[in-house]
């Protein structure tokens, strides 16, 4: 059989994530003869069983959770608010428009004058969406 | 509720079931999947974060994080892997605005908030004094190398997880394996 150089880093890596694809009899031979693949072979086999033999905790995550939780709750409330708010206003405004032209209407102003003056409420109001999302956000 | 409660075992399935129940906003199952991943999160925030009262505040802000944008998980990689990464780049979003400095070794692992356990059953073929070598050089490692070699070595994850959670060139990943290693087995072999 050929000897082969010992095992690189990366081949032990692969063995241990399952994608080593070369000849695993073959690195199990290698490894009955070579005293530094060997140790190599046995550090890592440490470091896995040490390290997974420790159990990581911390004592304040109950605490943190419930935090986090109520502070998820709290913006998803509010964010329910704001869009109740928004809606409420828009609602609003357009009574008021509605109203406004009916009045218009009932004096006898021209179609022209009405729609010109429906058209200019609907363009300033949809461009003043953001603010009015901003002034439901504000409560 | 059932398959819920038993996270530890869940399957791909169990795992949709958990995060649309999180997403309907069961609060047991927002609790169940912290403490699926809980230890994830904390190989990833604690060897880089210093003091108890930011460590709070960062698992606070990374399990927001988590429910806010639990909506957008599309299944596509695993849940591990995208709860790592959020983990990832809270911590290091969290370091460079609080302009914090980096955990120094003797910090780690002497909190008495920072319980480890060792519970493993094969704990007997293990010489305490092995463990000690170990630990002590992994709390002497660069937070990078001690998260990268928990996530693989702990966490179970691949290099591509790791690279997918940190972002780093795999390569890199290598890199910080190899020399964490190189440590212990130094420490080891004196």
């Amino acid at each position: 059989m050929e000897k082969r150089n010992h095992y690189t880093d990366t081949e032990f890596q692969e063995v241990l994530n399952g994608t080593y694809n070369g000849n695993i009899d073959e690195l199990h031979a290698h490894l009955e003869r070579c005293v530094e693949c060997r140790s190599q072979s046995e550090v890592y086999q440490i470091i896995g069983k040490v390290l997974r033999s420790e159990r990581v905790q911390f004592t304040e995550t109950p605490k943190v959770v419930n935090q986090a939780w109520e502070h998820v709750q709290r913006n998803r409330l509010s964010s329910s608010i704001d869009e109740i708010q928004f809606w409420s206003i828009v609602i609003a405004c357009s009574v008021v428009v509605l109203v406004c032209l009916g009045y218009l209407i009932s004096i006898g102003t021209s179609k022209t004058i009405v729609i010109a003056v429906i058209g200019l409420i609907g363009v300033y109001l949809f461009s003043s969406m953001k603010e009015i999302r901003l002034l439901a956000g504000n409560h | 509720m059932s398959n819920i409660d038993s996270a530890l075992t869940m399957g791909p399935e169990q795992e949709k079931e958990l995060v649309e129940a999180v997403l309907n906003n069961d609060k047991r199952a927002f609790e169940v999947l912290v403490g699926q991943y809980e230890r994830l999160i904390l190989h990833i925030i604690f060897p880089v974060i210093k003091s108890n009262e930011d460590r709070k505040d960062l698992l606070q802000e990374v399990l927001i994080r988590i429910y806010q944008n639990l909506g957008m998980f599309r299944f596509k990689s695993k849940l591990s892997t995208w709860i790592g990464n959020i983990a990832y780049n809270a911590t290091i979003n969290y370091v460079k605005k609080k302009k914090l400095p980096l955990a120094s070794p003797e910090n780690l692992n002497q909190s008495e908030d920072w319980v480890i356990e060792r519970l493993n059953p094969e704990q007997e073929f293990i010489a305490r004094e092995l463990e000690a070598t170990v630990f002590g050089v992994m709390g002497k490692l660069p937070p990078i190398q001690q998260m990268v070699l928990r996530l693989f070595h702990h966490d179970e994850m691949t290099l591509d997880e790791i690279c997918e959670v940190t972002k780093l060139p795999v390569n890199t990943v290598k890199s910080h394996l190899f020399r964490g290693r190189l440590a212990i087995k130094n420490s080891i072999q004196q």
